[in-house]
């Protein structure tokens, strides 16, 4: 018995190796926790434990990002619900800590890798090209990456290559049935995260123009995606009717609708110049720099060291498209190129140019395309081109070598002020061992820590990873330096290191610094102050 | 009056580009129509406009690079020699003409040897090589002369540090990861669909995919010469490190121009009426065009 003869068994050796890899040291790297990953974490354990998110909304469909410090608090950050429930359903078995929060998105990419090989086995004829297409995802930087942080951008991966999974066995077989079950994917999938709301329903009309395309006439079969999307989609018409809030603030959020303009219309969309512009970040979204050489801009996307894909996939993708395009009248290359083109257009629709977590929908179609790449090359007369495929397939994991390298490494220093620039976990480390041994009568966290609504998430995770809820409740947001006088002796003001609230604070001479906390380059990150003389 | 003779020379040059595009036009796709066409669409161009009036100076490279065009194509339907001397001999004074043609007119050059040596073998490429230096001789020895000129420029250009590196030293200095990174990405940009159909007319977003296109499916040696003359026609700026610079990428306009002929040609061959009809309302849009920028520019 072979590989070749079960090709199960690869999938399974590749699967393991994958998931070894995302899973070690899941918790150290990437260093501290991330704004959004505290989020996801407090509210996925309010939810394990009493089913209620930090609002009290029992089991809610999308989640509102309250600063949980302040009571009555309002914003208009909601999240989609998919990643809170699935690492409320890890916290139901393990602790909160940065690894049990990580542990579903790590899941979700290896359950990815295992996807795309049953993909490229319907796709491909051959073994070795369902084990390059699980490999080359595997290893690619972006799919990495996003794997390994509580954060709901990989959760769409999944429902896309499901998708793309049925669609192509639909072709094989005609099975209306598939059809039905590929738009309740894409149903399901809307949940998964905030650009899937563009990239769904786009996947629904593109499932319908190319069963169209490929001569089929049935109703039933047009019907069938459009029927498995409504379903899943009925529960947000009726959350949406409930709480309108939700769609006018996240359009709102977006710049899609504009409160004060006429009519609400969307201050970014129907007008020509923006389009025009629109178009220019489009085309940024296929910059072979930031493909294959750069990556996101934000450095919690990406090591800026390597791009979205390994370098071999920069000669594998040209190869594939003209592969694809040479075999344009059969249908899985129409679907496969069409999905490549439209990867990026969420990202280009909220404007955000080289925004990697937006576009991570272009991962499934270049992984085909890059196989399909490698497998013209291979299937080339020519000797050197052969010679050429092979040698990019040995560079692929000599090139995630030094990339997992810098990761491990360089690149963790380098995203440290990315995740947390307030060290939280030193600052709680502290806090909680001093309670100990002196009792805290109040936490203060300066306002200039309030940042996008975070300090106060930052802060609870901390608490509930030290199992320290009596400290949570004796939390607040630092009133000002004018304050100081007034509070209990011993409580712990906890100062941002460039804080502009600091030196007046310290000016009463009512409280004194207890610790500086440093980043790793050395500068200051927090200054731990304490009340009284 | 210094304003006259700078236009005088920007009606010059606008008229010699016309006339060298069209007969490039004539010859290549064997059709005066074509030629006609190509010449109204270089003097419709936005940024060929614009530069004959402010600055014509910037336009002095077209015509060597379309007379280097012209002897090529003469050489590769007839094989004669002397239009690769007379190419050669463009492509060395072109080197005077305008700071990008410093980087361009050797890439031209190695073009036309790689062409040449696959048509007409050692003699083909001797030739061309021997005119091109014989014309830029004075140059060279200038350079002899004056070796201070070549660190000015490439410190200039931010190329590398020349003070400090030798060229070998200085190529190891910019291939480095970052740089290249940059650079490719100055490059991607050149191609901009927003940027580049604000240099040229906006209806060569139609013809120009479906010329190269055309061009791709013929792959005749003159074909590939126009596709690689359009994709390098940003190397000067992306070397010199500038981001939608048109004066550094005009070169861009002649080969556009005449890849953009031969999809209004294939199109309007086309047995699709929609694609004829979709070519005839292409060829329609760029007098309009020009009419609403006259109405805005009022």
């Amino acid at each position: 018995m072979t590989m070749r003869s079960r090709p199960w068994l690869l999938c399974a050796l590749i699967a393991v190796l994958t998931a070894t890899l995302y899973f070690r040291a899941l918790d150290e790297i990437p260093p501290h926790v991330s704004g959004d990953e505290v989020k996801f974490a407090t509210q996925a354990a309010a939810l394990a434990s009493s089913g209620r998110d930090l609002n009290g909304q029992r089991l809610p469909l999308f989640l509102t990002m309250t600063d949980p410090l302040i009571s009555n608090n309002s914003t208009n950050v909601w999240f989609q619900p998919m990643l809170f429930y699935l690492i409320a359903l890890t916290l139901k078995v393990a602790p909160l800590t940065e690894w049990s929060i990580r542990l579903p998105s790590a899941l979700i990419g290896v359950l990815d890798v295992v996807l795309v090989f049953v993909l490229a086995r319907r796709l491909f004829a051959k073994v070795w090209q369902a084990a390059l297409a699980a490999t080359l995802l595997a290893l690619a930087p972006a799919h990495f990456i996003m794997s390994r942080v509580a954060a709901d951008y990989i959760c769409s991966v999944p429902f896309t290559l499901a998708w793309l999974l049925c669609l192509v066995t639909f072709f094989q077989r005609r099975d209306v049935r598939l059809l039905f079950v590929a738009g309740l994917l894409l149903g399901a999938g809307f949940y998964s995260y905030i650009a899937a709301w563009v990239m769904m329903p786009l996947y629904v009309l593109l499932t319908v123009a190319v069963i169209w395309m490929a001569g089929e006439r049935r109703i039933a079969a047009i019907l069938a995606p459009v029927a498995g999307f409504a379903l899943p989609l009925s529960l947000f018409v009726l959350w949406s009717i409930n709480h309108p809030a939700m769609l006018h603030d996240t359009l709102a959020r977006y710049a899609l609708i504009d409160p004060q303009g006429p009519f609400g219309l969307s201050a970014g969309l129907p007008r020509s110049s923006n389009a025009v512009s629109r178009l220019s970040v489009y085309w940024d979204y296929f910059n072979p720099a930031y493909l294959f050489l750069a990556g996101g801009a934000n450095l919690m996307d990406s090591t800026r060291r390597a791009g979205l894909f390994l370098l071999p996939a920069m000669a594998f993708v040209p190869c594939g498209v003209v592969a694809l395009w040479t075999r344009r009248s059969e249908i899985s290359s129409r679907l496969i190129l069409l999905g490549f083109v439209t990867a990026p257009v969420a990202a280009t629709l909220l404007n955000e140019r080289y925004c990697a977590d937006r576009e991570l929908f272009v991962l499934p179609f270049a992984t085909v395309i890059c196989v399909e790449g490698a497998a013209s090359l291979m299937a080339d007369r020519r000797t050197a081109a052969r010679a050429l495929a092979m040698a990019l397939c040995l560079a692929v994991p000599l090139h995630f070598a030094v990339f997992y390298r810098d990761y491990t490494t360089d690149y963790r220093a380098r995203v440290v002020g990315w995740f947390d620039p307030f060290e939280t976990s030193q600052v709680a480390e502290y806090v909680v061992s001093r309670d100990s041994a002196e009792p805290v009568p109040a936490v203060y966290l300066s306002t200039n820590m309030e940042y996008m609504n975070v300090g106060g998430y930052r802060w609870r995770f901390q608490m509930l990873k030290h199992s320290r809820l009596d400290l949570w409740a004796r939390t607040r947001y630092f009133a000002g330096p004018d304050s100081v006088s007034q509070l209990p002796a011993g409580s712990v003001i906890v100062f941002g290191g460039k804080d502009p609230l600091l030196e007046p604070s310290l000016e009463t001479g009512q409280s004194r610094i207890a610790k500086i906390v440093t980043d790793p380059s050395g500068g200051r990150a927090v200054v731990i102050v304490r009340a009284g003389p | 009056m210094l304003g006259d003779h700078s236009q005088l020379a920007g009606a010059a040059l606008v008229l010699a580009d016309m006339g060298l595009i069209g007969v490039a036009a004539a010859r290549q796709w064997s059709s005066f129509g074509l030629g006609l066409l190509a010449a109204a669409l270089i003097a419709l161009t936005p940024a060929h406009f614009m530069y004959a009036h402010s600055a014509p100076q910037a336009l002095a490279i077209l015509p060597f690079v379309l007379f280097w065009l012209l002897a090529v194509a003469a050489f590769e339907r007839g094989g004669q020699l002397l239009a690769l001397l007379a190419g050669g001999l463009a492509l060395g004074i072109g080197c005077y003409s305008a700071r990008p043609a410093i980087v361009l007119m050797p890439l031209y050059l190695a073009m036309t040897i790689a062409l040449a040596g696959w048509r007409g073998g050692h003699r083909a490429w001797a030739t061309i090589v021997f005119a091109f230096v014989l014309s830029t001789l004075p140059a060279l020895i200038w350079l002899a002369w004056h070796p201070d000129m070549y660190a000015t420029y490439i410190n200039r250009y931010g190329l590398y540090d020349a003070s400090h590196l030798n060229p070998l030293q200085g190529a190891k200095d910019f291939l480095n990861y970052n740089n290249v990174q940059e650079r490719i990405s100055i490059y991607w940009d050149y191609f901009d669909p927003v940027y580049i159909f604000g240099v040229l007319p906006v209806a060569l977003a139609l013809f120009l995919p479906a010329g190269v296109y055309q061009l791709l499916k013929r792959r005749t040696p003159m074909d590939i010469l126009l596709i690689a003359g359009l994709l390098t026609s940003p190397v000067a700026a992306v070397l010199a490190n500038e981001r939608y610079i048109v004066r550094r990428q005009l070169v861009i306009i002649p080969f556009a121009i005449l890849i953009a002929v031969a999809g209004v040609d294939g199109l309007l061959r086309n047995r699709s009426l929609v694609w004829r009809a979709v070519a005839v309302a292409g060829l329609l849009a760029i007098p309009l065009e020009v009419i609403l920028s006259a109405f805005s520019a009022l």
